[in-house]
């Protein structure tokens, strides 16, 4: 959680690549795509509002290119996040540390009329989103913590352009494309205090249903997508004298396995800095 | 050369006077589908169709008994499968071709070594399965399907008419007309005809969903059974029927021509040979690894309305060279729009994309097509024809666009300059011409004719889908610009046979509001000059006609404009109907908006297509068929058998008589009268030159122009051969300039 009246806010750039993919369950290349690459700027800002109760946002520009083949990359303003977060609990667990609760409603809306339905180039899918999420943190006085977390999505129906479409095995006559809904789950651990952290993650996402892209076919947004994927991260503060309150992050992210995903490899960095309004507890 | 002159005037006043208004019902079972012609069968009976048991039969009665019993415990599913069908299965199974297609409508992934898998119709399920639907695969799929149930309920229609076998909600008040049948005969059934239509042929061209095609049609006929529509013995007939008018386009499909149109890779390297040696530089495949050329001898592949020499006659002529100005100014104009792009652009490209997994671009024509035909509530057999008219106008389009892009072989704009980028995928074949481009503007032609209240949205939808080409970056304009002209021109052939096939005539069958027929045989299109009749509802308040030339341009408070300005002379209005000269103003338009407006100031318009031949023979029965009205030369004397016409003087014409014929629709004319007036002397006769057709047999006009003293009728001279046959009905036809009227019948002795 941010303290309250303090605002952690700054710039993620993510540089995201796969020349692998897994259509449906079979991985395989494509010489028309090449290695499709995704970088992603966002500015982020996470603002306590009190030590329990935070709001974050996020708005993304995003990039596409594949390098090989006739397709256009595309680029645009991507879908706003806007999120609470809500510690539900704080207390001592075992003598060595704390346990704690949060949960996270959120929501995603595009920014722009994006086209959603060029994949895999298309910067998103164009659906309005709702999350809802659960994390337990045990974090030990020493430093060391893990970290559990399980999130449903609900998305809302898009519009494309096309008057039809063929997925799941049927060719649906209207241009409203019914999105599955979103199971993400991750454990992560490592060592946080005094605001540097490293941890190591391993992340799973289970789409509830869609179609699988068929032979020699393009992604669709409905898809069912299923990811596993370890990481890494690092953020430590930045020792430049005069500025204090100024961390930059490291993370590296591998999705070993999957279904209508890329087999991509994602390289994050971001700089970010606490502001302090008052009342904020930091010094 | 004799010239008759007034007497004729006005017998032929008197039977235009007394032209029956004709009674406007959108819907009707159109009794006489049996005799309208055939594309492929040689006649309705080309399959045998036995008759039916007499409903007194005690197995028919038990028939009936199983259906009352099934219909006192439907389950809900059999009611949405009922719901289902009663649209009309010719949608319905247009619908499961446009999931077949693209379903099927993926290429061949490459092999491992770089090379490309043939999906093989031997072995259909091995990878890749077969078939590849890619566009002309599609387009050719649709025609036969459409085609074959068309001319397969045609000959139903012929055999319903003559058995007249009630339907079963009809014999027996104890079952229920879940389905309204009008008073449709039921034996044979129209749905189990289409259904064995669909199995025969669907087996054949998508091998691999048999489950699909079988499930579908055991629906169709449990739905005919289940809603009291068809019995049992109704549907086994159909089904027979079916299957056997199937097994005649199977055997046509397997010697068209498809088999040939891959070609081998010394066939695809001398189309690139040809290219270079013309001094161009030839088209190649941007896949990667490269593709071979996608059916590059399609365009051999037999058509419907087209002979191969219709085919290279309209073939367009040849791109800009690859090394011109003006080619890389339409390479420029792709790059320029692809850097400029709007988000409505990519929608556009994106909307007509109909790429891989897509019913293709002649399915999305079908598709639109499909709201004008459930909303006109045509009988089986005209929607029938309505989806076999346009697929065989996108079929012959496939042909010819193919013909068109192998004989030039020319480089998309992504070979021409690889830092052109596309928003959907790129086609792996020729630029010059735009397929999709060919596609609409023959489908814009055919469903224009067919529903004209559709016109400015087919004409709209085509624009649109031949310049999506362009925003998608993978056309020149002049690709898009061509294609549409050249389908226009392929989509006329199979219009010209669409108004000569007998379903286009009057009797209340197919007449619907805000259509304008000739006079003498209510077809369509009409021509400048000619009188002609138009059917809207709230014309006029009663019946008035004409007393004078120059016919009035507003009658019982009716007046009628075309494109706003031009006067229209009236000759007669009543309430549903009036009967008008075309102005001769609009010479040289294809269509023309038509405004009528009524006593109370309420304007309707609509679209009212035009040709400059469109010859049409008066009949006696004013409806365009039977006895012609046609008279020996300087008499009004009918030609037909003695005493045959009630309260007429008739007899046959001997040979070398000669007749005068009387008709519309013969075109220009030299000394054409002012509108709305009359020619006072012979001297109007027509610019080209007119023919008389007795029984097939053709002979020149002795005279053809405007008849003396009358306004918007022509009047044909012309001697009996002496070789022409004897018979109280021989058939005669005028034609002009390549187009022949309707046919109507004299006797000769």
């Amino acid at each position: 959680m941010i303290p309250r009246h303090t605002l952690f806010t700054g710039n993620v750039y993510s540089y995201n690549s796969w020349d692998h993919y897994w259509e449906g369950h079979l991985n395989r290349v494509n010489g028309n795509l090449g290695t499709v690459s995704t970088q992603t700027d966002t500015w982020s800002a996470n603002y306590g509002i009190t030590n329990r109760i935070d709001f974050i946002a996020l708005i993304p520009y995003v990039w596409t290119n594949a390098s090989e083949g006739v397709l256009h990359g595309m680029q645009g303003y991507q879908d706003i996040t806007l999120a609470a977060k809500f510690k539900l609990l704080d207390r001592p667990f075992t003598k060595y540390g704390d346990l704690k609760a949060f949960a996270v409603v959120s929501g995603t809306l595009p920014m722009t009329n994006y086209e959603p339905a060029f994949q895999p180039l298309s910067i998103g899918n164009q659906s309005n989103t709702i999350s809802s999420r659960l994390t337990l943190n045990y974090q030990t006085r020493r430093g060391w913590f893990g970290n559990g977390t399980a999130q449903y999505t609900w998305r809302r129906d898009v519009f494309i352009d096309q008057p039809y479409y063929y997925t799941n095995g049927q060719l649906f006559l209207t241009n409203d494309v019914s999105m599955p809904e979103v199971f993400d789950y991750a454990f992560s651990g490592g060592y946080f205090k005094h605001g540097l952290m490293a941890n190591v993650s391993i992340e799973q996402q289970r789409t509830q249903g869609g179609g699988d892209i068929r032979r020699q076919d393009m992604p669709f947004i409905s898809n069912h997508i299923n990811f596993s994927k370890i990481g890494g991260l690092i953020m430590y503060p930045l020792p430049i004298p005069g500025l204090r309150n100024l961390a930059a992050q490291f993370q590296y992210g591998y999705v070993f396995d999957g279904r209508n995903v890329g087999q991509s490899m994602t390289y994050t960095t971001a700089l970010m800095y606490t502001v302090r309004f008052p009342g904020s507890p930091v010094r | 050369m004799t010239i008759s002159r007034k007497p004729s005037y006005n017998l032929v006043l008197a039977a235009l006077a007394v032209v029956a208004v004709v009674p406007m019902s959108a819907a009707s079972n159109d009794p006489g589908a049996g005799t309208w012609q055939m594309i492929l069968l040689t006649g309705p009976t080309q399959v045998p169709v036995a008759a039916p048991a007499p409903v007194t039969d005690p197995g028919y009665l038990s028939e009936l008994a199983s259906i009352k019993t099934a219909q006192a415990h439907l389950t809900s599913a059999q009611k949405t499968s009922i719901s289902n069908w009663s649209a009309g299965g010719t949608v319905r199974w247009n619908q499961i071709l446009l999931e077949l297609v693209a379903s099927a409508d993926l290429p061949p992934e490459p092999n491992s070594d770089g090379t490309y898998t043939f999906p093989s119709a031997a072995t259909p399920f091995a990878f890749p399965q077969f078939p590849f639907a890619n566009p002309p695969y599609a387009a050719r799929s649709y025609s036969y399907v459409a085609v074959a149930q068309f001319e397969a309920l045609k000959a139903a229609w012929y055999y319903k008419y003559q058995y007249n076998r009630p339907s079963p909600s009809a014999v027996d008040s104890g079952i229920q007309a879940l389905i309204q049948t009008n008073g449709l005969p039921s034996y044979p059934s129209e749905d189990a005809v289409e259904s064995g239509v669909a199995v025969a042929l669907l087996s054949v061209l998508f091998p691999t969903q048999v489950n699909l095609i079988n499930a579908t049609a055991a629906d169709q006929q449990q739905a005919a059974l289940l809603s009291g529509k068809a019995s049992a013995s109704d549907i086994s007939a159909g089904y027979a029927l079916g299957q056997a008018v199937a097994a005649v386009f199977v055997t046509r499909a397997g010697s068209d021509g498809l088999k040939n149109a891959t070609g081998t890779a010394a066939q695809w390297q001398a189309l690139a040979d040809a290219a270079t040696a013309r001094g161009e530089i030839p088209w190649k495949s941007q896949e990667n690894p490269p593709r071979p050329p996608m059916l590059p001898f399609f365009g051999q592949v037999k058509a419907w309305m087209m002979q191969p020499g219709d085919i290279v006659n309209e073939r367009p002529g040849p791109p800009p060279s690859t090394s011109s100005p003006q080619m890389a100014q339409q390479v420029a104009q792709v790059k320029a729009t692809i850097q400029n792009l709007t988000r409505d652009q990519i929608a556009i490209a994106t909307k007509w994309a109909d790429g891989a997994s897509s019913p293709t671009p002649p399915g999305h024509w079908n598709f639109i097509a499909e709201t004008y035909i459930t909303n006109a509530k045509l009988s089986e057999v005209r929607a029938a024809r309505a989806f076999a008219l346009l697929d065989m106008a996108m079929m012959d389009s496939a042909v010819a666009c193919w013909d068109t892009k192998y004989t030039y072989f020319n480089p998309r704009p992504e070979q021409m300059d690889p830092t052109i980028k596309t928003v959907i995928g790129l086609p792996n074949f020729p630029s010059y011409e735009s397929g999709h481009s060919t596609f609409s503007g023959a489908a814009d032609t055919v469903l224009t004719y067919l529903f004209p209240s559709g016109k400015a949205y087919f004409d709209a939808s085509a624009q649109e889908a031949a310049v999506s080409r362009l925003y998608g970056g993978i056309h020149y304009q002049i690709d898009n610009d061509t294609g549409l002209a050249h389908g226009a021109r392929v989509g006329g052939y199979t219009v010209r046979f669409a108004q000569q096939d007998g379903a286009d005539t009057a009797t209340g069958t197919s007449i619907t509001a805000g259509q304008t027929l000739d006079g003498a045989s209510y077809h369509s299109p009409v021509t400048p000059g000619s009188l002609a009749a138009v059917f809207q509802s709230n014309l006029a308040t009663s019946s008035t006609i004409a007393n004078a030339i120059p016919l009035p341009t507003s009658l019982n408070g009716l007046s009628l404009t075309f494109n706003g300005s031009i006067p229209v002379p009236l000759f007669a209005a009543s309430p549903n109907q009036a009967n008008i000269q075309i102005p001769w103003e609009l010479q040289g338009l294809t269509s023309a908006m038509l405004t009528t407006t009524n006593s109370d100031g309420s304007s309707v318009t609509f679209n009212v297509p035009l040709s400059a031949f469109a010859p049409a023979v008066f009949s006696v029965n004013q409806q365009g068929t039977g006895p012609g009205l046609v008279t020996i030369a300087n008499s009004s004397t009918l030609v037909a058998a003695s005493n045959s016409i009630d309260g007429t003087i008739s007899r046959a014409a001997s040979k070398g008589e000669f007749i005068t014929i009387y008709c519309v629709g013969l075109g220009a004319v030299n000394n054409p009268p002012p509108t709305g007036t009359a020619t006072p002397d012979s001297s109007s006769t027509t610019v080209s030159p007119v023919s008389v057709l007795l029984n097939g047999i053709t002979v020149p006009a002795a005279y053809a122009g405007l008849l003396p003293g009358s306004v918007g009728t022509y009047q044909v001279n012309v001697q009996i051969p002496d070789n022409a046959p004897s018979g109280n009905t021989v058939a005669l036809a005028v034609s002009v300039s390549g187009v022949t009227s309707n046919a109507v019948t004299i006797a000769i002795q």
